[in-house]
């Protein structure tokens, strides 16, 4: 129940990328692994680092982030389950106390966030955000602070949505707040306008935030729901992925916005949507080595690329290019080089663009 | 860019709430977006200018339940907190100039209505 149910054995910086001074740096912690189930811990987060690599828009950032694996052990295996919720009423002795049944949801897995969050500061000091892998097998997970999430099929996608959420500013997108068919006081949005910048309730073309990302053909509004007492059961009348403004979202069923049918911040199993995506990069790019502009001759190895190049090593600024295939680079962003000078990149697989 | 910050964790329970610590880092400070109604930290100078404000969404009156999506369960739901506590964390740069943080709770609303609360004001320490 406490951190004298377990230790902290030691750091791994996982995916590496250079200097967590200049990079993003993910922690992973995990909850109610047993000594002898480190090897399993290891693979669950090496799972997790997989999940968001391959995660638009991660997949193009990529090299800005450092991800951090801190081996936790506990006395006991799993999470507390009450059976006040449900459970078999089971505890488990583990270092950050992981449980279900919080707030009388079952699903609702918490940790005791100030050990997570003073781990993670100890381990390493430059962290932006932490995520506790909890060893159950019942789905559950939360946000906050720290996100939580347990090994069920999909229950990783809650960490995604909470990054959403705690990293990048990011609203929620659905339009109910205790489930579609139960709420009865969520037909119309407060006019007041939202300051996160995927939910809007402003209608017009000329001033909408995402508006740089919507085709002048795009009907604006795309969708009115007909009905503001329930959920919009309409589908999406529009090729997928089409930015416009869809009503029904921040917990509301009229007169809230959403700029894409779907999103991972309106149901966790659907991607970001263009503009969720677009603020996910615009906080991320800073961290993301540089490329170098004037290559004269390349040498290639398997892994690495090496470059003699001149000139000022940029920071990468596009959505789309170079940074999707060099994973790090060194020198790193924004010095200076000398003709005849060295840069080595680890690339990912697949030839040079 | 690298640059000196400050982080700070904090605690709360209610309205109340505590620091547990200060600690200087060098690392790249994520750009600050446009803080939500809720919750938020102010940079402050002594004269109150503020000089970085970054929002606390993390700090919910209720909380967020996902479910797979069987047995009828909506696939997510919020759930009203019983008790709103939890703990937090701030990451604001290292200023010469900066003097204090505070926090604030914003009511929201249109500007001219607008009700923003002072909960907490908390000296940066020279040294940590
Ligand atoms: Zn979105």
């Amino acid at each position: 129940m406490t951190t004298a149910d377990g230790q902290v054995l030691g750091v791994t910086r996982v995916v590496d990328h250079g200097p967590p001074a200049e990079r993003w740096n993910l922690v992973i912690l995990g909850d109610g692994y047993r000594a002898n189930q480190m090897t399993q811990y290891a693979q669950d987060a090496a799972r997790l680092c997989v999940r968001l690599e391959a995660t638009r828009p991660f997949d193009s950032v990529w090299a800005g982030l450092n991800l951090y694996r801190v081996d936790v052990t506990s006395t006991d295996s799993g999470a507390d389950d009450p059976a006040a919720c449900g459970g078999p009423g089971t505890t488990a002795r583990t270092y950050f106390d992981a449980s279900f049944c919080n707030n009388g949801a079952r699903r609702l897995l918490l940790v005791n966030q100030a050990t997570a969050l003073s781990v993670a500061a100890q381990r390493v000091p430059q962290f932006h955000a932490v995520v506790v892998i909890v060893n159950s097998q019942v789905y559950g997970g939360s946000g906050g602070a720290v996100a939580t999430y347990s090994l069920a099929t999909g229950a990783e996608l809650i960490a995604l949505h909470e990054l959403g959420h705690s990293a990048f500013g990011l609203a929620d997108e659905y339009e109910s707040y205790l489930g579609c068919g139960i709420d009865t006081d969520r037909d119309h949005h407060p006019a007041a306008e939202p300051a996160e910048p995927n939910v809007t309730v402003n209608t017009d073309r000329a001033t909408l935030k995402w508006r740089s990302l919507v085709a002048q053909a795009t009907p604006i509004p795309t969708t009115r729901n007909a009905d503001c007492t329930r959920c919009d059961p309409q589908p999406d009348p529009l090729p997928a992925a089409t930015v416009g403004l869809y009503e029904g979202a921040h917990y509301y069923h009229c007169g809230a916005f959403r700029p894409q049918f779907d999103c991972r911040m309106r149901a966790i199993d659907k991607e970001f949507c263009a503009v969720c995506a677009q603020q996910i990069r615009r906080v991320l790019l800073p961290f993301t080595p540089a490329i170098v502009p004037d290559v004269r001759e390349m040498r290639r190895s398997a892994a690495h690329q090496r470059v003699v190049a001149a000139g000022l090593v940029p920071r990468y600024t596009g959505a789309t290019g170079p940074s999707a295939w060099v994973r790090s680079q060194s020198p790193a962003g924004g010095r200076t080089v000398r003709y005849g000078s060295e840069v080595t990149m680890q690339l990912r697989s697949g030839p040079i663009p | 860019m690298t640059e000196p910050a400050v982080r700070l964790v904090f605690e709360y329970d209610g309205d109340e709430v505590r620091m547990l610590s200060q600690q200087r880092v060098e690392l790249t400070i994520p750009s600050a977006g446009e803080p939500a109604a809720g919750w938020r930290a102010e940079l402050r100078t002594a004269e109150g200018g503020v000089l970085d404000r970054r929002g606390l969404p993390w700090i919910p009156l209720d909380a967020e339940v996902f479910a797979p999506g069987v047995d009828g369960e909506p696939s997510v739901r919020r759930v009203p907190a019983e008790r709103r506590t939890g703990v937090f964390t701030v990451l604001v740069p290292d200023l010469p100039e900066a003097d204090h943080l505070a926090l604030v709770d914003d009511a929201g609303g249109p500007p001219e209505t607008r009700q923003v609360r002072e909960i907490l004001r908390v000296p940066l320490r020279a040294e940590s």
